[in-house]
């Protein structure tokens, strides 16, 4: 009934510098990708969005969220985008503060279906986030960026890109 | 490596694929996936999911444990569709009503995404407790968003050995959807 163990690294990068992480030449032999991110920007503010894309420069992406600050909570959406933003991680006044990201992306190979991803976030500042995110096109998914909503991600940030296999 | 989990050992060998439905042609009314070991400490399941109703919007799915259809079931969620946030709850249910989403199959190729974690499931002394977290979103306007996060409780000691989910508007389920178990350790 059970198979091997099937969660299994595809590839990892640690900025050395301020920039973007992208993963190239995905192998199309899994069933859902998950990337797992320990995340900053350089944006001069208290929190920062992270960009999910696949084809950069197609406004192909819609998303909603949800979003708790630790006050209340609230939902967003939109349409039309050139990727998949989710709030939030720590920006450059947060210091040395880190946040998590983790995005699953299902079915990423297949060519009949547009793609859909799930996205949690959390802030060291105290916000939360969950989001469903589409991409309005069936080609499969070779190529994943992550890129910060305003500033670049800090030299120091780590992102991990997982395979998963269904049975 | 549960929903939201960040922090995860791959070469601890201890994530590892059980079951898998894709579902055909002609739909499926239902998804029970049974013989579950009980070797694992926990369970998770990873579906693209729509169903057979013809609208853009998308509806949610149910999930029983061994096939208990009594009131045993509670469930509490908060949902975020886009302009609000809300939560709501329900108690003396027979199933958890709200643990996943399909998209309907009148936004071709739109599915819902879902990963549900049931947590101790072979564990005898415990209610068993699940949660989920799932979305739809249909890029087509400013009202056919979803996303979910999601608990359940089956009022019952028993070590589950099968899980069945449905749709809670009793759709079928369409072709391409794909419903896959996996047990952790």
């Amino acid at each position: 009934m059970a198979s091997a163990s099937t969660y299994v690294p595809i590839a990892s990068v640690t900025l050395t510098s301020n920039g973007t992480v992208s993963f190239s030449s995905i192998p199309q032999t899994y069933t859902d990708l998950v990337v797992v991110g320990s995340l900053r920007t350089a944006y001069a503010a208290t929190s920062d969005s992270i960009a999910l894309d696949f084809t950069y420069g197609a406004t192909e992406y819609s998303y909603t969220m949800l979003r708790g600050d630790g006050a209340s909570a609230t939902s967003t959406r939109a349409t039309n985008q050139y990727a998949i933003y989710s709030s939030l991680v720590p920006a450059a006044n947060q210091g040395a503060a880190f946040g998590t990201y983790i995005a699953h992306i299902f079915n990423y190979a297949n060519t009949t279906t547009y793609k859909t991803a799930l996205v949690r976030t959390n802030d060291a500042n105290g916000q939360t986030s969950a989001v469903v995110g589409l991409r309005r096109n069936t080609a499969a998914i070779n190529y994943v960026e992550i890129a910060g909503g305003n500033g670049a991600i800090v030299a120091g940030s780590t992102v991990t890109l997982y395979g998963i296999l269904a049975a | 490596m549960l929903a939201g989990n960040p922090f995860f050992n791959p070469y601890s060998n201890s994530y590892t694929s059980l079951q898998t439905v894709t579902v055909g042609s002609g739909g499926a009314s239902s998804i029970t996936f049974s013989s579950i070991p009980s070797t694992y400490t926990h369970l998770q399941i990873r579906a693209l999911s729509q169903n057979a109703q013809s609208t853009t919007g998308y509806d949610q799915i149910s999930m029983r444990f061994n096939g208990d259809t009594g009131t045993n079931y509670t469930d509490h969620y908060i949902i975020g569709n886009g302009s609000t946030a809300s939560a709501n709850a329900e108690t003396s249910v027979t199933s958890i009503r709200k643990i996943g989403v399909s998209g309907e199959s009148g936004s071709a190729n739109v599915f819902g995404a879902n990963i549900i974690d049931i947590l101790d499931y072979a564990n005898t002394n415990k209610y068993k407790t699940a949660r989920g977290l799932y979305g739809r979103d249909g890029n087509t306007n400013n009202t056919d968003g979803i996303v979910v996060l999601a608990s359940g409780l089956w009022l019952n000691t028993a070590a589950i050995t099968s899980i069945t989910l449905f749709d809670i508007t009793g759709f079928n389920f369409t072709q391409n959807s794909s419903f896959a178990l996996y047990g952790v350790n």
